[in-house]
């Protein structure tokens, strides 16, 4: 059966109207039967569920328009998009990627951005093990190493350490986050990955 | 059957009838767990049950399963006795959880964080229940690292958990209070320090026999042992409140309170069918009337282990076969009567 909205689309979605004991039955097509005025029935999920989690975006709400979409963790693949519906991430190296997008949504939720409490003894992240090198003295090697690699960070110019590079990097990729300039967050992203790849090793 | 963490009453537990600590942690090499594939997922989880039970020591009793391979009803359970969140029972594929045989020490594989600790008592004893958990954490630790930040603490699935990754619960009996004209005004004044505050079982009071649930509502930028404070200041404060507000009651009302508790007692002695609404409500009088003198037993009555057990999956656990409809309420009476113990004489 056809859609009688349309009328070329096949009808998949049966709508059974009661008027005064009266049932009628009409057959739309599924776009036709989103544009209805109960359409919102039709939708995927739960109305209830973007609400919350997209507490944690850049605010205005238009998802599919904000150019943060872009944004894509290379560690798992997920997107700004994907947490802002989700509300979750998809690996522990998103906080890397989506972190200064958040930090002030989540300052403004938590009334705080700064743990406080019990630190893990076994930590294998990337970052503490770059600064676990530095305490075992091959900080030089690092910083050279770190240079060959980006060599269009200021910072390894100035032999800075990993740890404080990446710091600075990281305060640059907040400001151009805030000034909505995401490729370059994008960029400085990468920078700051590939810094602690070499720390690393 | 071993004997339970709630069957064993605990220090204060006449208005804090328990409480319990979840911490969420993920280990740093791998991605959480719904961007694994089923078999990743799937994998990861055997090796961490099997890893945990070998050589975490307050896992060495604990029984390892497969969430999808329990059975529904089991699950149900677990989620009765708050072991299970409500995530973890929506997609329970490629999950796995370890449970200590009293039920004190539970561990969740694989459903939203990679783990998902939780260790519970009877009472306000949440300083014992922290250096419980606190030594777990340590102990799972040593063979996984931890993603973790210096600036926003334990990465978490779920950013609205990050920092400590701790929620800390207490259960509370709370007749009187609930009863009192202020007390929807209550969530918003304990709000103010970060603290909710919710129906134990079910969405309304009436099925929750005036138990609540408090927890910290936020997780970054206050320590562990700060949390447990907040919460325990707000239970002292509401302790002071429910017991002032139960005396008074007593005091002008007592002959009127009796009788409440003595029709309480009588339904709850001789009823042959019996609802969960209705139980939990004249548990609840009893409970108080109890506490406050008004009624004496021959041996002390656990109410909080009554109101565990009444519950439908609990319950069927206990009876050992499926049980619906009027078969529940059926079992449920005839529990009560058993483990109701007689008043005294006068």
């Amino acid at each position: 059966m056809l859609c009688e909205q349309c009328h070329t689309r096949e009808a998949t979605v049966v709508i059974r109207e009661i008027v005064n004991g009266e049932t009628t039955e009409h057959h739309y097509c599924s776009q036709c039967a989103s544009k209805l005025e109960f359409g919102n029935l039709f939708d995927a999920g739960s109305p209830l569920a973007g609400i919350l989690s997209g507490l944690l975006g850049l605010g205005n709400g238009s998802e599919s328009e904000d150019p943060a979409d872009q944004l894509t963790c290379p560690n798992c693949g997920t997107t700004y998009g994907d947490f802002i519906r989700d509300g979750r991430f998809g690996c522990p190296e998103c906080y890397e990627t989506f972190g200064p997008l958040i930090r002030d949504n989540i300052k403004k939720i938590q009334g705080s951005d700064a743990h406080v409490g019990k630190h893990p003894k076994n930590i294998g992240h990337l970052y503490q093990e770059a600064k676990e090198r530095i305490t075992q003295n091959s900080l030089d090697e690092a910083v050279e190493e770190a240079q060959n690699q980006s060599a269009g960070i200021e910072a390894a110019q100035s032999g800075m350490p990993p740890a404080e590079q990446i710091r600075l990097l990281q305060a640059r990729q907040q400001e151009a986050v805030e000034n909505e300039d995401y490729e370059e967050a994008a960029k400085i992203r990468d920078q700051i990955r590939a810094l602690k790849e070499k720390t690393n090793g | 059957m071993d004997k339970l963490w709630y069957q064993e009453p605990g220090e204060g537990s006449d208005v804090t009838a328990a409480c319990r600590i979840r911490l969420f942690r993920n280990r740093a090499d791998l991605k959480f767990p719904w961007k694994l594939t089923a078999e990743e997922c799937g994998h990861a989880t055997d090796e961490m049950l099997q890893a945990l039970s070998e050589k975490v020591p307050e896992l060495s009793d604990a029984g390892a399963f497969r969430m999808e391979q329990m059975e529904e009803e089991k699950l149900r359970t677990l989620y009765e006795k708050a072991i299970l969140h409500k995530g973890s029972l929506q997609h329970p594929d490629g999950a796995g959880i370890l449970i200590s045989r009293d039920e004190s020490i539970s561990v969740t594989i694989n459903s939203e964080d990679h783990i998902r600790m939780q260790v519970s008592h009877t009472g306000r004893e949440f300083r014992k229940v922290w250096s419980i958990i606190n030594a777990l954490d340590d102990a799972i630790n040593q063979i996984y690292p931890y993603a973790f930040d210096d600036v926003l603490g334990y990465r978490t699935a779920y950013p609205t958990n990050v920092g400590t990754g701790m929620k800390a619960y207490a259960v509370l009996h709370l007749p009187q209070l609930a009863e009192s004209a202020g007390f929807s005004e209550l969530p918003g004044e304990i709000g103010r320090y970060g603290v909710s505050i919710r129906p134990a079982f079910g969405t309304a009071r009436e099925e929750s026999g005036d138990l609540f649930v408090l927890f910290n509502q936020k997780t970054l930028g206050i320590s562990e042992l700060d949390i447990i404070q907040i919460l325990d200041n707000v239970i002292g404060r509401l302790t002071e409140r429910e017991k002032k507000l139960r005396q008074e009651a007593a005091g002008r009302h007592r002959l009127q309170m009796q009788d409440v508790c003595c029709k309480a007692y009588g339904t709850l002695r001789y009823a042959q069918l019996m609802s969960q609404k209705t139980a939990m409500q004249l548990l609840s009088h009893l409970w108080w009337g109890t506490a406050e003198g008004l009624v004496a037993f021959r041996t002390e009555p656990d109410f909080y282990r009554m109101m565990m057990e009444i519950q439908p999956g609990t319950l069927q656990e206990m009876a050992g076969r499926r049980l619906e409809g009027v078969d529940c309420d059926r079992e449920r009476a005839l529990y009560l009567r058993k483990r109701l113990p007689e008043l005294t004489e006068e």
